[in-house]
This record gives structure tokens, C-alpha cells and sequence, in this order.
């Protein structure tokens, strides 16, 4: 994605964001899923019984900005999503980083940046004829 | 009623605690707990190992072995359900915990029995739900 | 001038049953900040839910010990979702009689952790005496007392006979008696009364903001549960009537406790009706095939909303699984909740929110 298309899914997502914030909906979580270069962060709203979807799709070296200027709440979510996939939100909470100085790099994506590649699971035999 | 009066009744009447495992314990019937098998029913169609979520089971159809890991087992009784002719059966029994890993060895004497009808020789195939 | 001093609780620490770190800045007494760090129990369930969708309802199970049988209805409930199987009745009932017995024991076990985190050793133990006839009845269903695997796609695993309902029956009218003591003790009994009354205050827009759920929620006046939502009916609730959320308005901790002793009057309500709507039946449809989309799935564990997100491709393996448990919505709260307080008062401002730091961290 070109920097215009990130800025302008970014524009328009954070106009979502505040949409969702002016109707009083409540921030239930965010689910960020790995598609190989980019990252897809679909956050869930809570809004008079009904469950809404906001999706944002950018790729892994743009920076997403933070919502708990709005949300309060979505600060542990969101330094989850830096610590497993290794993505860029700037002012996220602390906590304990998975990727400083252990080696472990972006668990959860499936192609990890830098990291050595995993030596394959010693699978237990099963069913052996 | 006051917890004195609570408190008192509990000074005077037997202690709540069972003293396993001088005592026996107090297991239900149908816990789940320890698995068997008999192997005269066993037709080697290895849905007991593959079924297994911790790889428990070991199967080796040339040797008519099956070795179960009996302190990975969790008792799920997936390799239950799962056997076509009932040569798992579960017994309810706490494990013993230990210091080494305990191995027990199923072994099937003579060749292995023919699968009963058309439709059973089809389930092995097919997982179940 | 007041000197701050930081005091590190955690990540071991004998009040806390389970490694959380919790930064501290006192001022003679008082807390002035406080600063939670999580991570140290960090199993990599969710990237080891991606192996094999079958199996994950034994390792859904094994998140938590306590809500173990709400963490797998929660998963089987997504992939049900995501495959359009839609199971039977009788099982439905029977998942939900499972599910309000698991939040049964587990506030009764958090009534008897709160009583121990402020020393009173006597009704911890009268309260895990009385979770002894929950586990033994539970065992008896499923087979085990902690992880009750009865959950698969499509339905149940086992059913319930009638000499089951009858023992049920017989340890519902236990409860009767066992919980009419514990609820006039939580009311009257000036030890329990007088430390936790006034402690640990979170209001209704702090706990709207910062998104508290479960008891911590609607101690603060918040109506927020689950199990209400008409429009996404889950498990057997749509069908029940005996159904109504506890709210209370004070915010503090003995509200909280009050809260969970509530609630567990209703569920001894919804379990009764569930067994009385009980008919024979088939108790799993047969899936066939893979998971191919992705569904969100909530429900009201004992310590607030479960929340899990499933997406397949069609294979063995999923794509993602994303856990957001009751746990990890519930510590931000604890920073207003802890503001102001004295130290002595941290051991039962903490338990009282039901932290179960498994479940944070995965």
C-alpha cells in the first residue's frame, strides 16, 4: 500500500472510531490477524445490544495510532498487539516485552521478521504403521 | 445463624477433610480416569493415536503395540469415542502422581480380528464429529 | 514533605495466588500510583490453537481451571457459529446447567479467597467445604471435578440421567441452606462488614470507561451482561425466564462480594428451570468438514464477558484465535480503584475484582 492509501484507510478509520465514540458504543476488544505483510485489526463495538465491526488493514510498517485518547480501555489490547505481531502503535501502555532481549520476535505472525527460522516442532509419533 | 454459632458446630462435629491417600478417595462413578485396552477387539485403524490431543497413545501397527503415556493422558476419553469397536474402555481412578514417566504397553497376540461389517470398515476412515 | 517510596507487589507474593506485577508509589500509607505490568504467565495458547480445531476444545479448557467449561462453550460456540451448526436443545441445556454450576464454585471459591485475603481463615474454609457438593456433582456429570471436556461441536459429549437430576435436585437443596447462612453472614457479620465497606471505590463512569465487566461492572451500577443481550442469544437463556442481572450501585468492595453472593441466588433459580424445561432427546447433530470464515463469541463467564474470535480457511489448522478474557478488561480498573487507598488495603481491593491471571496472560 502506498503511504496515501495508508494515510487515507487511516483517515477514515478514525472517523469510524469517533462515529462509534459519539453513538456511546462501548469498546469490547480487538483482534489483530497476520495476512503475511499486512495486518488487519478488526475492533469490536458493543452498541445497544448489537455487536459492530470497525476493520483496519494497513501494512506492518505503518504506524497505527492510538485510541485511548478515546477508549481508555484499549490500552492493554493494544500492547498486545505490539508485543505478539510487532506492530507500531506509538504511546502504548508497558508491559512485559515479549521481544526485548529473548530472541522471540512477533510470535504470532507467520513470517517473523529477523527472527532465526523455528526449528520445526518435534512432533510425538502418531500413528506409526 | 451467626458464625459463632457456626463456628461451634464445626468444633464439635467430624472433620470435612478426607485424608486421601491413606483414605480412600471419594471418586464418582463415571469419572474419568484411566484408560484400557483389550486387545482381542483392536482392528488397527489408528483413530485411538491420531484422536489423542496430547499424543498420548503411540501405535504401531507391525509390532501390535500400542504404549500409552500415562502421565501425558488427560482423561479426555476422545480415544473412547473414537474406537470403532470398543477396545478402549475407561475406568474411573485417580493417577498416582510419580517420579518417572510410566509407559504401559498393549500388546496384540495373533493376527488382528477382520472389522465386523461393511459399515464399520467405513468409520475408521471417516473422523466422527 | 511526604517522601514517595515505590513498593513492588508481585509477581510472587503471598497474597497473590498468581504472578501479576503490581508497582507501587506510597506516600506514608497512602497509594499514589500504580503502575500493573502482566505477561508473566504467558503460555502461547492462542498461537497453539492454531494447530488443530478438533483438539482445541482441550486446550480451551485448560486456559483457566476455574472457568474452564465457559472458556470451551465459548470456543464451541464460535465455531458452531462460523460452521452454521446450530446443536439441539437438550444439549444447549445441558451445556448451561454445566456453565452455572462452574459459576457456582467459582464464587464461592472467590468468597473464600476474599475472606482469607483479610485473615478471616473461618469462612474460607466453610466456604470450600460447601464447593465440595458442587465438584462431586460435577464429577458426577462429567467425569471430572475441574476440566469437564462435555463440550464438542455440534453438542455435547454426555447425557444426563435421571438419577443424576436426582442428585442435582439433592445438592440444590444443600445450597438452599448453606447459602441462607453465607448470605446473612456477608450482610451481618461485623468483621466481613466493616473492612470491605467503603474500600476500593470505582464509579459508574470510571468503570464505563475504563470497560470493568462482570461483577466489578455491575457493582458500579453498570448494566452490562451478557447473559440479557436478546439479540444474540447463547446457550440455553433465550428459553429461560428466571434470568435477571444483579446490579448494585456503591462501587466498593463489599458490593462486589455482594454482587457475586446474588448472583448466586439466581443461579440457583436458572438451574432449577433448567432442569425442569429438560426434555429426551438427541443430544449432538453431526458436523461435517472445516471452518471456513471467522465469528466472534461472547459469553458471561463467573467473572465477567469471555469474549473469542475464530477464523478458519477451510483446514485442519485456523487462522487465528483471539482470547479476550474477563481478567484482562478488569485490571485497568484497578488503577482508580486503588488510588488513595492504604496498603493494607491492597490484598482485598485486589482479590475482590476476581483476578485470574492465567486467563490474562494465556
Amino acid at each position: 500500500m502506498t503511504d496515501d492509501a495508508v494515510k487515507a484507510a487511516i483517515a477514515k478509520w478514525r472517523g469510524e472510531i469517533e462515529g462509534m465514540k459519539k453513538a456511546g458504543a462501548r469498546f469490547v476488544v480487538l483482534a489483530a490477524v497476520d495476512h503475511l505483510d499486512d495486518l488487519e485489526v478488526i475492533y469490536l463495538f458493543h452498541h445497544e445490544g448489537a455487536l459492530k465491526e470497525v476493520k483496519l488493514t494497513v501494512p506492518y510498517e505503518a504506524e497505527i495510532p492510538s485510541i485511548t485518547d478515546l477508549y481508555p480501555s484499549a490500552g492493554f489490547v493494544e500492547r498486545e498487539m505490539v508485543d505478539l505481531f510487532g506492530a507500531k502503535v506509538p504511546g502504548a501502555a508497558p508491559f512485559l516485552e515479549l521481544t526485548e532481549g529473548s530472541g522471540i520476535v512477533a510470535p504470532l505472525r507467520k513470517k517473523r521478521p529477523g527472527a532465526a527460522p523455528a526449528p520445526a516442532p518435534a512432533t510425538p509419533k502418531q500413528g506409526v504403521s | 445463624m451467626s458464625m459463632l454459632t457456626n463456628s461451634l458446630r464445626n468444633l464439635f462435629s467430624k472433620p470435612a477433610t478426607r485424608r486421601y491417600p491413606a483414605v480412600e478417595a471419594d471418586i464418582q462413578r463415571d469419572c474419568r480416569g484411566r484408560i484400557e485396552y483389550d486387545m482381542s477387539k483392536c482392528i488397527w485403524c489408528m483413530m485411538c493415536s491420531r484422536r489423542c490431543p496430547v499424543f498420548a497413545i503411540e501405535s504401531d501397527k507391525s509390532a501390535q503395540t500400542h504404549k500409552v503415556f500415562r502421565m501425558r493422558c488427560i482423561a479426555c476419553a476422545a480415544c473412547v469415542e473414537a474406537c470403532p469397536t470398543d477396545a478402549i474402555t475407561m475406568r474411573a481412578h485417580y493417577q498416582e502422581p510419580g517420579y518417572a514417566p510410566i509407559v504401559d504397553t498393549y500388546k496384540q497376540e495373533g493376527t488382528p480380528p477382520k472389522p465386523a461389517k461393511k459399515e464399520k470398515a467405513e468409520a475408521p476412515c471417516e473422523p466422527k464429529a | 514533605m511526604a517522601r514517595t517510596t515505590v513498593v513492588p507487589i508481585g509477581p510472587q507474593h503471598p497474597v497473590l495466588v498468581e504472578p501479576i506485577h503490581l508497582r507501587f508509589e506510597v506516600e506514608e500509607e497512602v497509594v499514589v500510583g500504580l503502575t500493573p505490568v502482566i505477561g508473566y504467565n504467558h503460555r502461547g495458547i492462542e498461537k497453539l490453537m492454531e494447530n488443530d480445531w478438533k483438539k482445541n476444545n482441550f486446550l480451551s479448557e485448560r486456559v483457566c481451571g476455574i472457568c474452564s467449561h465457559q472458556h470451551s462453550t465459548c470456543y464451541t460456540q464460535a465455531v458452531e457459529r462460523v460452521m452454521g451448526v446450530e446443536p439441539p436443545e437438550r444439549a444447549l441445556l445441558i451445556r448451561t446447567l454445566l456453565f452455572e454450576l462452574q459459576r457456582i464454585h467459582s464464587h464461592l471459591l472467590i468468597i473464600g479467597l476474599e475472606a482469607d485475603a483479610i485473615g478471616y481463615e473461618n469462612l474460607f474454609m466453610q466456604c470450600w467445604r460447601d464447593r465440595e457438593i458442587v465438584m462431586r456433582i460435577v464429577e458426577l456429570i462429567s467425569g471430572n471435578r475441574v476440566h469437564y471436556s462435555m463440550n464438542q461441536v455440534g453438542g455435547v459429549r454426555r447425557d444426563i440421567d435421571d438419577a443424576k437430576v436426582k442428585e442435582i435436585e439433592a445438592a440444590l437443596a444443600a445450597f438452599d441452606v448453606r447459602f441462607a447462612d453465607l448470605d446473612a453472614i456477608m450482610r451481618k457479620d461485623p468483621t466481613w462488614v466493616k473492612r470491605l465497606k467503603g474500600i476500593g471505590v470505582l464509579t459508574r463512569q470510571q468503570a464505563w470507561d475504563l470497560g470493568a465487566v462482570g461483577p466489578v461492572a455491575r457493582a458500579s451500577g453498570v448494566d452490562y451482561d451478557v447473559r440479557s443481550t436478546r439479540a444474540h442469544p447463547y446457550g440455553a437463556y433465550h428459553m429461560l425466564k428466571s434470568f435477571k442481572p444483579v446490579i448494585r450501585e456503591d462501587g466498593d468492595t463489599w458490593s462486589r462480594m455482594m454482587c457475586r453472593m446474588e448472583e448466586l441466588w439466581v443461579t440457583l433459580k436458572i438451574i432449577r428451570e433448567i432442569l425442569s424445561l429438560m426434555e429426551p432427546g438427541p443430544i449432538t447433530v453431526e458436523v461435517k468438514g472445516h471452518p471456513n470464515g471467522q465469528a466472534w463469541s461472547r459469553v458471561e463467564a463467573s467473572r465477567g464477558e469471555l469474549v473469542y474470535f475464530v477464523k478458519g480457511t477451510g483446514k485442519p489448522a485456523l487462522d487465528r484465535v483471539k482470547i479476550r478474557t474477563p481478567t484482562f478488561a478488569n485490571i485497568p480498573p484497578l488503577v482508580p480503584m486503588l488510588m488513595g487507598c492504604q496498603v493494607a488495603d491492597i490484598p482485598p481491593i485486589v482479590t475482590a475484582i476476581d483476578p485470574c491471571i492465567c486467563c490474562t496472560d494465556r
